[in-house]
């Protein structure tokens, strides 16, 4: 049986307000975009409702996930995970601040990004997974294997970055706390399916200081992105309810 | 031996080596069984000699093994444990073993003994203790920027004489990692980088100590980076009371911004408060919602918090953040006096001027800032038309009716009134029977004592004394007769006795007053007897007038009726008072003297009595003092100038004052009791008793005046 009630409650508090708890990252509008073509062209209040029940019918945790998602060790785990991401967002602008020194390529607001996009796709800074509320098509598993894909992408990212700039390892360290974490509730929850991922080729294009400033501030900013996409994903995990 | 012998030893040994391939290339060598031993422990030493050695030269007669000066072995006798073998033609060998070897360093030499002995090889040992496992191993995580956890260990007592090598292990365990941090020589810590440590990750961390006898590990701990981590001192950023929460202030606060990502609801506060009289800080209870409660009303407390994180160190006090709980109604007595104007005799006006003043008593709560005080008539604390003194001051003078008995005193807050302390407008209360004997005592209060009372008698009601003196004659030599009598029993007295009067006659139906013809009378106290004498004289202004009419009339006191005076004679005297008592008329003994004769003895002023600026119970009773005016009536003396003009015949007579219920207590009409009175030295204000153990019960009677237990209470908490 579908959790239809528990799923018709989040979306409809979801489209209500006019916006998506998950569109905010620019990785995951394609996604959102594929699923409900309309959403991003039409803002009525009405197609919204009609989407919330559309979404209310297909979404519905396993019951597996329900089970995994009362277990208190996986609710202790996803506790860190909120905890850790806090962490990293709250150091993100302290680092960004002492290791980029380019001028306009600013956290706040970052205005450059349509103008990096290029930038980003020759310096190899590929996008993390998208995440999305669980439903009958992205179960638990499916969430949490996109986690640990985008923060191992993060990981590498820095790593590869992190001979050129003084500053990333308490970053790096944090990341690699955050991805234990996800680790032990992949394992709670009893997933096995791993997200396809592939390791970045950053480091082959860091010709230059510029190169460096600019892949330091994408990564950070994709990663600040990518972490508010895990609280709302933890968010909506947390929501669940046997 | 001194001690460069030792390395002479060793030099001259390697000039005595010669080279030959194949063979033993010194003359001789010293060989032991290590030349690191742990103290105590057994050393086995030998010495090789090469007898065909050119140097020796065949001249050796035997071979000796030492330990610095000790010999250990010799080839011929053997000393001690030490013995000699021959090893093939040309090699001679001496061994011996040192069982316990206690030094920290000593050199085992070889001799041969030619003529002189000839030093051959040498060795140095060394002995030392292995290495003790460190103490206290622990880590404290610093959440600062960069992240860091610095571990540190007691080193214990380690041989200083032997390098000691340190090394901290950690092992995660997600993932499983293993790492080491080898430590400079002198140091006791290991700062760990954010990247060697994992938040939520248990680590095992322990210390491996080695030197060249050993090595040893510490017990392995168990962190959690979080639950070691010394917090920031967190922030308040406001304390204040919240609306029905009385006594309480609430309180929010946060982390500091870089350890804010940890949940407040994780975290365990402690909370201290100390309000602006106080010299020290409070731990305080803190409840849900972060209130802390049982404070005083209206008080302004500074509040600190420090914080931790499921057991890991208290983080530092904040900076102190101020705020004030909710005023509430100001509960508790006031503590209050009276001064009120001495008002003579006769018709009383309608209203009387009071002076009322107080002060907080020490179980007075003000619950907040007082605003003023408030004097009604009616203990209704809204009734505002019955008020007749409003004021910040600690004073009202009052005008009140003479009607009015009492007034209620209270103070008041922004929330409210106190309980009205009742204020009698009488002097005294309780329940005092009448023509039963008080003592009132004032005691003058210091800063730091209380100092010695002055007691007074009262009576609440007073009527003629129960019983007549025993009047005697003492002596008698015309023209004069001197009577005596006892004094009064107290519990006959029914009241303070004013004077003593003495009727004659020589005609029964002609009763004289012996103060009509004019007397001086003074009464002289020796201990409890009462002396009074009675002297009919004729002094220089009076003589003609006695003699004229009393010394004729007296032939011969000897055969005086006076000694046959009984109380039914004497009831004819009676002319009537004014009382529902059966009047009963006593003679006083009498004593005429001339005021130059008698120097007056007086208390000292009554100002002196005490610091009432610094009273805690300023008795509203306290009498002023003005200047006692010349010839006024005395308790125990009657005094007249000569001629003495004696009591207006129309006045009453004088006993009748003790139905008088006009002030008793003051000291003017006692001047003349003795100082050393036992009445002066009561420790208290109490119902006078027969008995002799005065004092006795006492403390059943304090709770009957409130002010003289706040003054006990008040001196026995100093």
């Amino acid at each position: 049986m579908y959790d239809v009630d528990t799923a018709l409650v989040s979306f409809t508090l979801t489209f209500d307000t006019g916006r998506s708890h998950f569109v905010t990252s620019e990785s995951i509008r394609g996604v959102i975009h594929l699923y409900y073509p309309n959403y991003f062209t039409t803002h009525g209040r009405l197609l919204s409702l009609q989407c919330c029940l559309t979404v209310s019918v297909l979404s519905a945790p396993s019951p597996h996930n329900r089970l995994a998602v009362a277990d208190p060790q996986f609710k202790l785990a996803a506790d860190r995970c909120r905890t850790l991401v806090v962490k990293i967002l709250g150091d993100i602008p302290v680092v960004h601040q002492d290791t980029v020194h380019t001028a306009g390529l600013t956290l706040q607001p970052s205005s450059q990004m349509p103008m990096l996009q290029m930038m980003a796709s020759s310096l190899g800074i590929s996008t993390p997974p998208a995440l999305m509320p669980l439903s009958a098509h992205f179960t638990l598993e499916n969430s949490l294997s996109r986690m640990s894909a985008g923060i191992q992408l993060h990981q590498d990212l820095l790593q590869a970055l992190a001979p050129h700039l003084v500053g990333l390892d308490d970053l790096r360290a944090d990341l690699r706390d955050l991805h234990t974490q996800i680790t032990k509730m992949q394992a709670l929850g009893g997933g096995s399916s791993a997200e396809p991922y592939q390791s970045p080729d950053l480091a082959t294009h860091l010709h230059g200081d510029y190169e460096i400033q600019v892949a330091n501030h994408l990564t950070l900013t994709q990663l600040r992105a990518f972490c508010h996409d895990i609280v709302r994903s933890m968010r909506n995990i947390s929501a669940y309810r046997p | 031996m001194p001690a460069w012998v030792p390395l002479m030893y060793v030099l001259l040994a390697a000039s005595t080596a010669t080279k030959r391939e194949g063979e033993l290339i010194q003359c001789g060598e010293v060989q032991t069984s290590s030349q690191l031993v742990v103290m105590g422990s057994e050393v086995k030493a030998s010495c090789m000699v090469r007898l065909d050695c050119p140097w020796l030269a065949g001249r050796v007669t035997n071979i000796e093994l030492y330990l610095d000066s000790r010999l250990l072995a010799r080839s011929s006798h053997p000393v001690t444990d030490g013995n000699t073998s021959i090893t093939g033609s040309n090699i001679r060998n001496v061994t011996a073993v040192v069982a316990n070897f206690n030094q920290s360093n000593a050199f085992v030499t070889c001799c041969v003994q030619t003529s002189p002995c000839q030093l051959v090889g040498g060795v140095k040992v060394q002995a030392g203790f292995p290495p003790v496992a460190p103490g206290r191993v622990g880590c404290q995580t610093n959440l600062t920027t960069p992240s860091t956890m610095t571990c540190s260990w007691d080193p214990g007592h380690q041989d200083p004489l032997l390098p000691t090598q340190y090394t901290l292990y950690t092992r995660l365990s997600e993932p499983v990692e293993e790492r080491s941090y080898p430590v400079p020589v002198g140091v006791q810590r290991v700062v760990l980088p954010r990247g060697d440590f994992v938040l939520y990750g248990e680590m095992k961390v322990w210390v491996r100590v080695s030197n060249a006898l050993g090595e040893v590990t510490s017990d392995p701990i168990t962190v959690e980076p979080l639950r070691s981590a010394k917090f920031e001192p967190p922030l308040v950023e406001w304390v204040q009371g919240v609306a029905g929460h009385y006594g309480c202030l609430r309180l929010k606060w946060i982390l500091s911004a870089r350890q804010r990502f940890i949940s407040r609801s994780k975290m365990t506060l402690e909370v201290r408060v100390r309000s602006p009289d106080a010299t020290a800080w409070t731990r305080a209870t803190c409840r849900a919602n972060l209130d802390v409660c049982d404070l005083l009303h209206g008080t302004q407390y500074k509040v600190q918090i420090r914080a931790c994180y499921q057991g890991s160190p208290w983080s530092g006090w904040s900076v102190p953040q101020t705020g004030i709980t909710l005023e509430k109604a100001p509960v508790g007595r006031l503590d209050y006096w009276m001064k009120v104007p001495e008002e003579k005799m006769g018709k009383l006006p309608a209203s009387r001027n009071v002076s009322l003043f107080w002060k907080l008593s020490s179980q007075f709560l003000s619950n907040g800032r007082l605003l003023s005080y408030v004097v009604s008539l009616a203990p209704g604390r809204d009734r505002v038309r019955d008020r007749v003194c409003s004021t910040a001051a600690s004073s009202c003078d009052l005008h009140l009716s003479r009607e009015v008995k009492k007034v209620y005193l209270s103070a008041l807050n922004s929330a409210g009134v106190s309980f009205p302390t009742e204020v009698p407008l009488i002097p005294l209360r309780g329940k005092f029977e009448p023509y039963q004997p008080y003592k009132v005592s004032v005691y003058p209060r210091f800063k730091d004592a209380i100092g010695h009372p002055k007691t007074a008698m009262a009576y609440s009601k007073q009527k003629a004394p129960s019983l007549v003196p025993d009047l005697k004659v003492r002596s008698m030599w015309l023209p004069y007769v001197e009577f005596t009598w006892d004094e009064l029993p107290l519990e006959k007295r029914n009241g303070i006795v004013s004077s003593y009067q003495l009727f004659y006659w020589d005609d029964p139906n002609h009763i004289k007053d012996a103060s009509d013809v004019g007397v001086m009378v003074a009464l002289s106290f020796i201990g409890l007897s009462l002396v009074t004498f009675i002297t009919f004289t004729t002094c220089v202004k009076c003589q003609k007038r006695v003699k004229v009419r009393l010394c004729p009339m007296i032939p011969d006191p000897a055969h005086s009726s006076i000694k046959s005076w009984t109380l039914d004679t004497l009831q004819e005297l009676w002319w009537g008072w004014d009382d529902d008592e059966p009047p009963v008329l006593h003679l006083s003994h009498l004593s005429l003297m001339d005021l130059s004769q008698k120097v007056i003895q007086r208390w000292s002023s009554p100002d002196d009595t005490s610091d009432l600026g610094d009273s805690l119970c300023s008795s509203p009773l306290t009498p002023t003092f003005p200047e006692t005016p010349c010839g006024s009536v005395s308790y125990a003396t009657v005094i007249c100038t000569c001629p003495y003009t004696g009591q207006l015949a129309n006045q009453l007579p004088a006993y009748q004052r003790s139905e008088s219920t006009q002030p008793l207590l003051d000291p003017r009409n006692y001047q003349n009791m003795s100082p050393d009175d036992v009445i002066a030295r009561e420790p208290f204000f109490f119902e006078r008793s027969d008995s002799s153990g005065e004092g006795a019960g006492s403390e059943d009677r304090w709770e009957q005046f409130p002010m003289l237990r706040a003054l006990a209470q008040g001196n026995a908490s100093e």
